[in-house]
């Protein structure tokens, strides 16, 4: 019989061993072979959109953490019945890393290609969000857009020159979207879970 | 081992301790523990940066300072430079004190160091620039920087799990186990954090919810307890009230903690026995938590008089409370029932700032003050302890009741069906209420890292003004 008193009180390895062995068991029956198993037993949905521009915004916001206010998780729950049908597994099969989030300090986004379709709103939110829900606590951001003068707008430069109502601009100013304000606009209009 | 072959070791002549070992030592500990002040004082700017936002949401408004880049800096600077690193330069002086032998190889401890900055200046950086794995809490370094970080710690679990080898005493001490117990799980579980293959696809939700809990429960929990388990007899001069507590805590923390992460998705499209697993064990975990703080506590009844004069122990009291109340209330929040109202919403934050501040960082700032001036020899210098304490308390307190009443206010917003942005509202003074608190921890710090300035290495004895209540610890 080994005296594990003496053993775990005179053996440093003992610890470090037994301790790993435990650890590297439970890590494995709760973390590694449930994840290997969920995502063996999932199946993608057919991408919908390959647009260049979604994928690119997707990056943008990952790179500005939107994900830590913003949620992409409605749980089967009354509570979150304004957002649309539940989550699914399948939701999540594509995504690097998936975004279903533990805050909300701002609403569900699963659906919010849906619930807010119009890329002018989600601009001058993007730009300035108090210029579009004066409550907002969210961030701007205004390095994604380029201020010019209101008669100096090029010829050509697409369809959307920002000229929000209040204080969020300069008088005789107005706001154009660069290329990664637009990729992220494409990419919150192709969040639909229908 | 039987007990005669290390008394014949002890006979052969191991060398103990010297002053000159003493110093080396203490070049250590206060090496560390000065970067993990400055970690801490930089994730304080960024954490008090963020909570500004959330008042003025224009403030600042340029990118490397946007609110989704601060909020990681702010967690990996406290988590991992504040408390990993002071944690490490503590569990250095125990695995000294109780090996009884000099550290084995003193460069591999500043090598340690180095790393361990590194990684953290890297990841400042990187994530300044909006460089992220993406919003996987605490695992947002991109992959080589984590490693740099995980080469660092392993180096340092190294050099303790030599010196223990090569101890003067037969018995290991428990606050040893639980320091070697961290030093084991952390590369583990940094190696399951990032694995490639689950860098997209659900099975990342089951490996972010086990990695996101097991970080704080493997890593900081037992290195933090280890600390203590040393730290609180040091001060008080008496024995722990039960070693078997702390065996039983060791091996119960280890067996239910590694299995409760998966609560931070409750309702996710992941297996219901994951969930349910996580909730029933999160009830277990309070079977080590009880044995661990009722410990502490313990072992200070009967010594309420002396502890009135030492406002060092003051931290481990609150430390050890907090650790108890903040399971409790985690434990609470997994139920499928208290989740369905209070998961999304700010109580989760002022949860993770009462365990992570008002049990970790607590419990570390009562070590650092009851065990560092001893080493450096600054025992007669007159630190401004109680001033920090106030700071401290009076902030956390602020922080956790404002983030606990707006998330119930805005668990209570969405069950009642209201547009969202009412939910905002509610919680706006509260927000304000945070940061308030947030700036009396800030203010604290500062207090903290002018106090561990004059605890620095002393050449010789100093004449100074003798603080009665130090006077008498030593």
């Amino acid at each position: 019989m080994i005296d594990l008193n003496a053993l775990f009180h005179r053996r440093p390895a003992a610890i470090v061993v037994i301790g790993a062995a435990v650890f590297g068991a439970l890590s494995f029956l709760i973390a590694l072979r449930p994840a290997l198993d969920l995502d063996a037993a999932t199946a993608a949905r057919p991408a919908a959109n390959a647009d260049p521009a979604i994928a690119r915004g997707r990056a943008l916001y990952l790179a500005e953490g939107c994900g830590y206010c913003h949620s992409q998780f409605v749980r089967p729950l009354f509570v979150d019945a304004a957002y649309g049908r539940a989550s699914e597994a399948a939701d999540y099969a594509r995504a690097a890393p998936p975004l279903l989030g533990t805050e909300r300090i701002g609403p569900d986004l699963s659906n919010v290609g849906i619930r807010q379709p119009s890329a002018m709103w989600n601009l001058l939110h993007l730009f300035n969000p108090r210029s579009m829900v004066p409550d907002s606590v969210m961030p701007g951001f205004p390095w994604y857009f380029e201020i010019v003068d209101r008669h100096g707008v090029p010829d050509g430069v697409g369809d959307y020159v920002l000229a929000p109502p209040g204080p969020f601009l300069p008088a005789g100013k107005v706001a154009l979207p660069r290329r990664e304000a637009l990729d992220l606009v494409a990419y919150l209009q192709s969040l639909r879970q229908e | 081992m039987s007990s005669a072959t290390l008394d014949i070791d002890l006979a052969s002549g191991r060398a103990a301790a010297t002053a000159d070992d003493d110093r080396a030592t203490a070049g250590i500990v206060y090496a560390y523990a000065a970067s993990a002040v400055f970690w801490l004082l930089v994730g304080s700017a960024y954490g008090m940066l963020a909570a500004c936002k959330l008042v003025w949401p224009d403030l600042l408004p340029y990118e490397w300072l946007s609110f989704g880049r601060i909020r990681p800096i702010h967690t990996a600077s406290v988590l991992f430079g504040w408390l990993s690193v002071g944690l490490t330069g503590i569990a250095y002086l125990v695995v000294y004190r109780t090996a009884r032998r000099p550290l084995f190889s003193n460069a591999m401890a500043h090598a340690g160091l180095w790393l361990l900055n590194l990684a953290l200046v890297a990841g400042l950086l990187t994530l300044s620039r909006g460089l992220t794995r993406g919003p996987v809490e605490y695992r947002e370094w991109l992959t080589p920087i984590a490693a740099v970080f995980a080469a660092g710690a392993l180096l340092n679990g190294l050099k303790i799990f030599v010196t223990l080898l090569r101890r003067r005493v037969p018995e290991l001490y428990i606050a040893d186990w639980f320091i070697l117990g961290s030093f084991t799980w952390l590369p583990i579980l940094y190696v399951i954090g990032y694995l490639p293959q689950f860098d997209r696809g659900i099975g990342n939700v089951v490996i972010q919810a086990y990695y996101m809990h097991v970080v704080l429960g493997l890593w900081f929990t037992p290195l933090v307890l280890g600390v203590t388990y040393w730290a609180l007899p040091r001060m008080l001069r008496k024995p722990i009230y039960s070693y078997a507590l702390g065996v039983l805590a060791f091996w119960a923390n280890l067996v239910f903690y590694p299995l409760i992460g998966a609560h931070h998705f409750v309702f996710a499209p992941l297996p219901w026995w994951l969930q349910t697993t996580a909730i029933a064990t999160g009830i277990g975990m309070m079977i080590p938590v009880v044995a661990s703080s009722a410990n502490f506590l313990l072992t200070m009844n009967g010594s309420w008089r002396f502890i009135r004069r030492e406002p060092a122990v003051w931290f481990i009291a609150v430390g050890a409370a907090c650790y108890l109340a903040a399971s409790l209330q985690g434990s609470l929040q997994a139920f499928r029932s208290a989740n369905a109202l209070l998961h999304f919403t700010n109580h989760t934050v002022g949860h993770a700032h009462f365990a992570v501040y008002g049990f970790v960082s607590f419990l570390l700032f009562g070590a650092v003050y009851g065990l560092v001036p001893r080493i450096t020899d600054a025992t007669d210098v007159a630190v401004r302890i109680r001033l920090h304490f106030w700071l401290a308390l009076g902030g956390m307190a602020l922080y956790v009741v404002s983030m606990v009443v707006a998330g119930v206010l805005q668990g209570m917003s969405w069950a009642d069906g209201r547009p969202f942005i009412e939910s905002v509202v509610a919680s706006q003074p509260w927000f304000a209420v945070r940061a308030a608190g947030g700036g009396l921890m800030t203010l604290g710090h500062l207090v903290f890292a002018w106090n561990l300035w004059l605890m620095r290495p002393q050449p010789r004895r100093v004449e100074a003004r003798v603080s009665p209540g130090l006077e008498a610890a030593r």
